[in-house]
């Protein structure tokens, strides 16, 4: 209809210049990404200042504030340091795990069946619910809330590591036999790589799982740490200082998986989407 | 095995461009059996041929007849119920460097780019990288790829991926070339470019090549000569040359003999094809 008005020379580059801004668009995807946020949350602060919301909606003004006065107060760093060594060591110990168990029951048949059964009773276990027993085990201490992360964080690692080292491309273990590849070498450059991305996706997996589970553990029997500091604003009605810590979870895991998923693209490189591209 | 070609190869005698003196194959009485349950499947029953190095045979067959499982057992990466597999008088029993397979959809590694992925036979046997990459190039060359080494398999088109695993089969410098319907997955202009293509490349370097296909143009344009599997169990019915003269460029395929052989074989292969076990294996 618009195309008969305009003169064809015209149309022509009305329409290649709105497809290559669409192409732009589509090419780099967090422009638009961050503007949909950035309109949420002005919204919401906006409504926030205009009374439309209750009082314990806090605006997202209202949460930075109750950060920076954590932070004056010398709460916060603290916490954000109990809470990160927890995180980080507790993920590291349990995704390691993770990915060797399951590399290695994926290549060998007899290890396989000897780790596989253990590894299916457990999995459907909440591991939260392991918390009251470890802590009778070691007493109520960081080993417990790290050796809980680590637990977490284990079984996807596990599952995932284990089902991407068995569905490699069996043509691509015969094309290494072809060569006469020594087993080290096919594992390495074959197996390895061929199930890096379904590895990666279990580790992804973990990390979202590791802030759940610090969470849970940091908010019972001694609250302390960045969900101590949350529930505590909680438990006396300090809300900004309950939305500070959801603030600090919310740009930890977000940084944290951004780092992990930038790091995906670059391990598997050729083996993802954007290599063979769109359409 | 049927006489018919071999009377009409008497007297213009075509000898096979036997430039080289080893990869010579024997598949001697090869039959494979499958077990699943209690039942038994015959694949493969008393398969006999003889390839003479340098010689270029096709092995045509409709789908389900087994023509792959043969060639896997050629290869050594399945074992025979019966039967041996003699490379130069030497039996095969597992995969090596000297009968190179080119997989059907080419099986290249997609976290390797393509020089890599050429270079990746040479790093096996312990070559540096540097060397390898340089010695990967001149392959690379050959394939005509050259510009595309650094891409990787998913950025190609799938003509292309096939030149590159080509180049990366010819680089563990093989004795026999095994090719499992390498050009199956492509269109038919690709394809055709790639059958001259692979005739030029084979011209070069004269090695025994084993190639299985379903199309019956392409196993006449390419091979010395035709051997045609029947199904239900997987056997040899048919085995002739084919006289076209060498090279082969396009204009071979408007020749007048290449479509009386296409017919011939086709009647052969439509007798198969048509016979109660139709349809009912996996190639």
């Amino acid at each position: 209809m618009t195309a008969a008005l305009v003169a064809p020379a015209e149309s022509g580059r009305l329409a290649s210049r709105r497809s290559a801004a669409w192409e732009w668009a589509l090419d780099r995807q967090w422009p638009l990404s961050l503007t949909a946020l950035a309109v949420l949350l002005l919204g919401w602060e906006l409504s926030a200042r205009a009374d439309r919301i209750p009082d314990y909606l806090l605006s997202p003004w209202g949460a930075v504030d109750g950060l920076h006065r954590a932070y004056a107060d010398g709460m916060l760093m603290p916490a954000l340091e109990l809470s990160g060594y927890r995180l980080v060591l507790g993920f590291l110990i349990g995704t390691t795990a993770g990915v060797v168990l399951g590399l290695v029951s994926g290549t060998n048949r007899l290890l396989g069946s000897l780790l596989d059964p253990m590894v299916s009773i457990a999995n459907p276990l909440p591991k939260i619910a392991l918390l009251p027993v470890f802590a009778v085990w070691l007493g109520f201490t960081d080993l417990t809330r790290i050796s809980i992360i680590a637990l977490g964080c284990f079984f996807p690692t596990y599952l995932n590591a284990a089902s991407g080292t068995r569905l490699v491309d069996v043509s691509f273990l015969r094309v290494s036999r072809n060569v006469e590849a020594s087993r080290i070498r096919s594992f390495l450059h074959v197996v390895l790589p061929a199930a890096l991305p379904r590895v990666l996706v279990g580790v992804r997996i973990s990390l979202a799982l590791s802030f759940v589970v610090l969470f849970a553990s940091e908010i019972v029997v001694s609250p302390d740490g960045v969900g101590g500091m949350l529930y505590a604003g909680f438990l006396n009605g300090d809300y900004p200082r309950m939305y500070a810590g959801l603030l600090v979870l919310a740009v930890a895991g977000f940084a944290a998986d951004l780092v992990l998923s930038v790091l995906a693209r670059r391990l598997t490189r050729g083996q993802s989407v954007g290599v063979v591209g769109r359409g | 095995m049927t006489t018919l070609a071999n009377i009409r190869a008497e007297g213009t005698s075509v000898p096979p461009p036997a430039r080289n003196t080893t990869g010579a194959l024997r598949i001697e009485g090869i039959s494979k059996e499958f077990r699943r349950g209690g039942r038994v499947t015959r694949a493969l029953q008393d398969v006999t041929l003889d390839v003479t190095p340098g010689e270029f045979l096709c092995v045509l067959g409709p789908s389900g007849c087994g023509k792959s499982t043969l060639l896997h057992i050629i290869g050594g990466f399945e074992r025979a119920s019966a039967g041996e597999v003699l490379l130069d008088g030497e039996p095969v029993r597992r995969p090596s460097r000297d009968l190179g397979m080119v997989f059907q959809h080419g099986a290249l590694f997609p976290w390797k780019t393509v020089v890599d992925n050429v270079a990746w036979p040479m790093r096996a046997a312990g070559t540096r990288r540097r060397a390898a990459r340089q010695e990967a190039m001149e392959y690379v060359e050959l394939v005509g790829l050259g510009g595309f080494e650094r891409s990787y398999p998913g950025e190609l088109s799938g003509g292309m991926r096939q030149r590159a695993a080509l180049a990366r089969t010819l680089a563990m410098r093989p004795r026999v070339l095994l090719m499992d319907e390498p050009f199956g997955a492509l269109d038919a202009q690709t394809r055709e470019l790639m059958q001259e293509e692979l005739n030029r490349i084979w011209n070069a370097t004269g090695m025994t090549v084993v190639f299985i296909t379903h199309d019956i143009n392409e196993a006449v344009f390419l091979g010395d000569r035709v051997v045609v599997m029947g199904a239900r169990p997987g056997r040899i019915v048919h085995d002739e040359p084919v006289l076209l003269p060498r090279p082969r460029t396009a204009e071979v395929k408007k020749d007048v003999r290449l479509m009386e052989q296409h017919n011939r074989l086709w009647d052969i292969l439509r007798a198969e094809i048509g016979s109660p076990g139709r349809g009912r294996g996996t190639s």
